[in-house]
């Protein structure tokens, strides 16, 4: 592909994908129907449930499902005191070195 | 709304960042790996800045997809940001900051934005600016020097995004146990929408939402 297909296919999956984000926010007012808010209440817990399951299996290089599952286990036991996500976080990414270093898998 | 004026970021995006960080740097390297042009890679993060469409837009071209295709294929990835975007901007009145916010949406900083009370738009901007520098900044790392980040600790931070949905969850089911119901309900239709041909984030969606609706029309379910 040339360098002009190459700008024109970058400029038209902007366009499109930026038309998918702007036009329903544009429009999201509206959904002010009590069934359609209640609806639509649900989708970012739906959405965190759905990317979990989607980005488990990359989260780390394969074979190390139980460091992953350590890890996460430790960024719940964190959240579940209050005092934001980063602890969570930090927790998490360390035991994930720590996991990959020793090769615990 | 917006109380916290003084911070620049928003400490829920820092973790995101530094999930954003390898993802953007191995999508760097792959463009160039690929032979793609650098300026294609960055001009991908810059302009669409959608890891998943953008990966898969690699691809496409690696396997010579004809160009219309793969730029509908891409579209039809995306998608699932109007069903965010309907869900998220509706809260707040954005006024005329709007265009430019909707554009910086992904669905981590969705995901974190959402969950809580609503946010305004300058609390908003304070969660997105610096995953989106991060992915842009990541990008070029790694078309311009790919072996600087040791591969250890590239892949350690691989687990920050799934530690954020953790954390998330976990504040999010402690506030409104409906909310468990959705997430269940959004796992399983995301691991039936895999089997069913790259629509999981939009099946997963879909399904948490009924789920969520159907919990909150028992008796005592509203919120």
């Amino acid at each position: 592909m040339s360098g002009w297909a190459l700008l024109a296919f970058i400029l038209a999956v902007a366009l499109g994908t930026a038309l998918t984000r702007f036009l329903p926010a544009l429009y999201a007012h509206h959904a002010a129907d009590p069934r359609v808010a209640r609806l639509l209440q649900g989708v970012p817990a739906a959405a965190l449930g759905a990317l979990l399951v989607t980005s488990f299996e990359t989260a780390l290089p394969p074979h190390y499902l139980v460091t992953t599952l350590i890890a996460l286990a430790l960024a719940a036991v964190l959240a579940w005191r209050p005092g934001g996500v980063l602890w969570p976080v930090l927790g998490a990414v360390m035991v994930a070195a720590l996991g990959l270093s020793l090769h615990i898998g | 709304m917006d109380t916290e004026r003084t911070a620049l970021v928003d400490p829920r995006a820092l973790p995101i960042a530094l999930g954003y960080l390898p993802v953007a740097f191995a999508f760097g390297l792959s463009a160039v790996a690929l032979h793609l042009p650098g300026w294609f890679a960055i001009g991908l993060s810059l302009l669409v800045y959608a890891g998943a469409s953008q990966f898969a837009a690699l691809h496409l071209l690696q396997v010579g997809t004809p160009w219309l295709a793969a730029v509908v294929s891409i579209w039809l990835i995306n998608l699932r940001m109007a069903l965010e975007g309907l869900s998220f901007f509706r809260r707040v009145d954005w006024g005329r900051r709007l265009p430019y916010l909707a554009l910086l949406l992904t669905d981590e900083t969705f995901v974190a934005a959402s969950l809580g009370d609503p946010i305004g738009p300058a609390a908003y901007r304070r969660l997105v600016w610096l995953p989106y520098a991060t992915w842009v900044l990541g990008t070029a790392f790694g078309v311009a020097a790919g072996g600087l980040l040791p591969a250890l600790l590239r892949h350690a931070f691989g687990i920050a995004i799934d530690a954020l949905f953790v954390s998330l969850l976990v504040e999010a089911v402690q506030a409104d146990r409906k909310t468990l119901w959705a997430a269940t309900a959004g796992a399983v239709g995301a691991f039936l929408g895999s089997r069913l041909g790259g629509w999981s984030l939009v099946a997963g969606m879909l399904l948490g939402a009924a789920a969520y609706f159907a919990a909150s029309l028992r008796p005592g379910g509203q919120a």
